[in-house]
């Protein structure tokens, strides 16, 4: 079985920067998600019992929509960013001394 | 409750066993370098990792802690599976990327890959061993809890089968073995989580019969006798004459509109006919050595409301603190898979960044899956008459018994490879750290290759025999809950540390290590004399703490963060920065 290498190669700085841009906007996005359900859960517990889509509970649909609503994000992001890796020569794991790019102290 | 042994579940579990062993001896040519040992060389296929990250994450705690919590105590299990999830997302949109480029073996590399501090590297590793610890512990103790009815053996007897299978796949060939481990465990909890589902909609409700009422639900007593006897009703436990044993519980005592049972329904359905439905759940009373088991019956609507459990009635408290607990603990789940060790070294066995990010959407897809799954794998074992009162940990495989023994010899096999994969990843984590960074900084010597991967064979069998004590040790408690422990020193060690190392230029060594020293002991030491430490584990009345709440993320989180800052900005600053770019 190969198992490959580990390979380090050249990145397009404008893509890294483009994902890493993305990334964070989609986490704040989830962030605030998340935390006004928790601010319901402690807050509005007769709205959690409540219905309201589909006739079920609001725990049960916020609950559910949190979590798909992860996989959907994770699923934008993976179509939205752009590929990182530029084409040229590449390093494998364990045959270098240092990691590259840092600045050593 | 008293389980008759399960020739079909043994024979399944030795297979499975024996399945593993082979891989591990077979791909143990994969693994005769460091970079294989640790990494699988980094040639792990993107979507095979994301299944194996399904299977390091997806542990005892996650399938039998769930399942069990919500049994018992309806929709709050299922928070746990929101705030797992959630997790990934932080993983995947904030740190995936940043620590593939930055790191090699451990998650030290990426946290020291600008310093190179053995500073760092010391305190990472330790914070790798104390996390790595905590979340084994519960995986010991769930390994404990199968095998009891799959063997007829005691706790101890599975605890240790557990850590001698686990510490044979890591020493024959790390993390290649482990990959494929977790592999093949995360597929097959999955898929045996949707057939679960398929049976419990299939079923539906059935209402239990006015006529059976006053026997089925009628308290059950459980006497321990100063001589280590049990009594159960007054009764030796046993089947024999003048003997007696637990019942199985989980009755629907009323359906919508009076029906007898519902026949088939559908996945929305299912939650409405709930809602419309009383059910009894079972609570414990103890005192002194007797403890009793009485039922309460309870609508469905409060069963789909959170506040139900002990740790978590904190939600509905009128006091700021007890929902502050509720607040903190969500939050570590939210910060803490993304500095979970285990789970960090799995983005070093793909080739690239892309790879990374495409195996963490694989995972959280797979992830996502099956907690969508655990709300109704949790709900049909409330309501399947087939639970052991005593034990909530043995919801999931019992709730498969009702089915069928195959269905019940099956999901046993797979809880067990659940618990395979996850402490296999747990224990190559820790024997990294000790190998690759605890080892050389401590002794000063500079390892070779093979000297490296001998040292971390060595670190995996103290791990694992420190392991199988604890699982032995902390038999009693929820794995879920002590998993909620191992978040939390996750989250306030590892996870300001590794953002602001990856993302804030300003960020020095001595702020880097203050930060995961003191996000680590304070959350330790608030863990350790937290009211419900005290009552759990020390047998003390909880109100005798000092501590105003349990959960500790929600102060040593940011107390880490604000560290870090301060201990930063005090100390000169790097020549240049490094940005996650």
């Amino acid at each position: 079985m190969d198992h490959g290498c580990n390979q380090r190669q050249t990145e397009d700085p404008a893509a890294v920067a483009w994902n890493q841009r993305l990334g964070l906007v989609l986490f704040w996005v989830y962030a605030a998600t998340y935390g006004l359900f928790l601010l319901v859960c402690v807050t509005g517990g007769p709205v959690l019992q409540a219905t309201w889509l589909w006739g079920l509970s609001n725990a049960v649909v916020l609950g559910f929509g949190l979590i798909v609503l992860a996989i959907g994000i994770a699923l934008v992001y993976g179509l939205a960013c752009r590929t990182t890796e530029l084409p040229g020569p590449a390093t494998r794991v364990g045959e270098t001394a240092t990691d590259g790019g840092e600045t050593g102290r | 409750m008293i389980y008759d042994v399960n020739y079909l579940a043994v024979t399944l579990f030795t297979l499975i066993v024996g399945l593993t062993l082979w891989l591990s001896v077979h791909l143990a040519k994969s693994a005769r370098s460091a970079a294989g040992f640790f990494a699988a060389s980094g040639g792990i296929h993107w979507f095979v990792n994301g299944v194996a990250f399904a299977g390091d994450y997806l542990s005892a705690a996650s399938f039998l802690g769930i399942c069990g919590m919500i049994a018992f105590y309806g929709y709050d299990g299922f928070l746990y599976s929101i705030g797992y999830l959630a997790g990934w997302i932080v993983a995947l949109l904030v740190i995936a990327e940043p620590l593939k480029r930055r790191g090699k073996y451990t998650f030290a590399d990426a946290l020291d890959s600008a310093f190179h501090s053995s500073a760092i590297r010391l305190s990472a590793s330790i914070s790798t061993l104390v996390v790595s610890i905590f979340y084994l512990i519960p995986q010991m103790v769930g390994a404990g809890v199968l095998v009891q009815p799959l063997f007829g053996l005691p706790h101890w007897a599975g605890v240790t089968m557990v850590g001698a299978v686990v510490v044979a796949i890591v020493m024959t060939a790390g993390m290649v073995s482990t990959t494929y481990v977790q592999f093949l465990k995360g597929g097959l909890l999955v898929f045996f989580s949707f057939i679960l589902t398929g049976l419990i909609l299939n079923r539906g409700f059935v209402a239990l019969p006015e006529a059976e009422r006053a026997a089925r639900l009628a308290d059950q007593v459980v006497e321990k006798t100063a001589d280590g006897r049990t009594l159960i009703n007054g009764l030796p436990q046993g089947r024999g004459p003048g003997q007696g044993d637990l019942r199985p519980i989980g009755e629907v005592l009323r359906l919508p509109g009076g029906q007898a049972a519902t026949g088939p329904v559908g996945p929305l359905e299912f939650f409405r006919v709930l809602q419309g439905s009383e059910v009894a759940l079972w609570r414990a009373k103890k005192e002194g050595s007797v403890t009793t088991y009485s039922a309460v019956p309870t609508s469905g609507q409060e069963v789909l409301r959170p506040g139900n459990h002990p740790s978590l009635r904190g939600i509905r408290s009128e006091k700021w603190s007890d929902r502050l607990n509720f607040v903190s603990l969500m939050l570590a789940l939210f910060c803490g898979t993304a500095a979970l060790p285990h789970i960090l070294i799995r983005y070093y066995t793909v080739k690239d960044q892309a790879s990374a990010r495409k195996s963490t959407i694989v995972g959280i897809a797979t992830i996502g899956c099956f907690y969508l799954l655990t709300l109704y794998m949790g709900l049909g074992a409330m309501v399947s008459g087939a639970l052991d009162v005593t034990d909530s940990n043995m919801a999931a495989p019992l709730l498969a018994r009702s089915f069928s023994t195959l269905l019940f010899a099956l999901i046993s096999a797979v809880a067990f490879t659940t618990v395979l994969g996850t402490v296999s990843g747990l224990i190559i984590a820790a024997s990294g750290a000790v190998a690759h960074d605890l080892f050389q900084i401590v002794t000063g010597r500079v390892l070779e290759d093979q000297a490296k991967i001998r040292v971390a064979k060595v670190s995996a069998l103290i791990v694992g025999l420190l392991a199988i004590a604890l699982g032995i040790a902390f038999q009693k408690m929820n794995v879920n809950y002590l998993v909620g422990w191992a978040f939390s020193v996750a989250a306030s060690a590892n996870l300001p540390a590794l953002v602001m190392a990856l993302f804030w230029p300003r960020a020095t060594r001595q702020g880097i290590t203050a930060s995961i020293l003191v996000g680590m002991l304070t959350s330790l030491a608030w863990i350790l004399l937290s009211g419900e430490t005290y009552e759990n584990v020390y047998g003390i009345p909880a109100d005798r703490s000092v501590i105003p709440f349990s959960q500790p993320g929600i102060v040593t989180i940011p107390l880490s963060f604000v560290t870090l800052i301060v201990v930063s900005w005090m100390t000169p600053a790097r020549a240049s920065g490094m940005l996650a770019t």
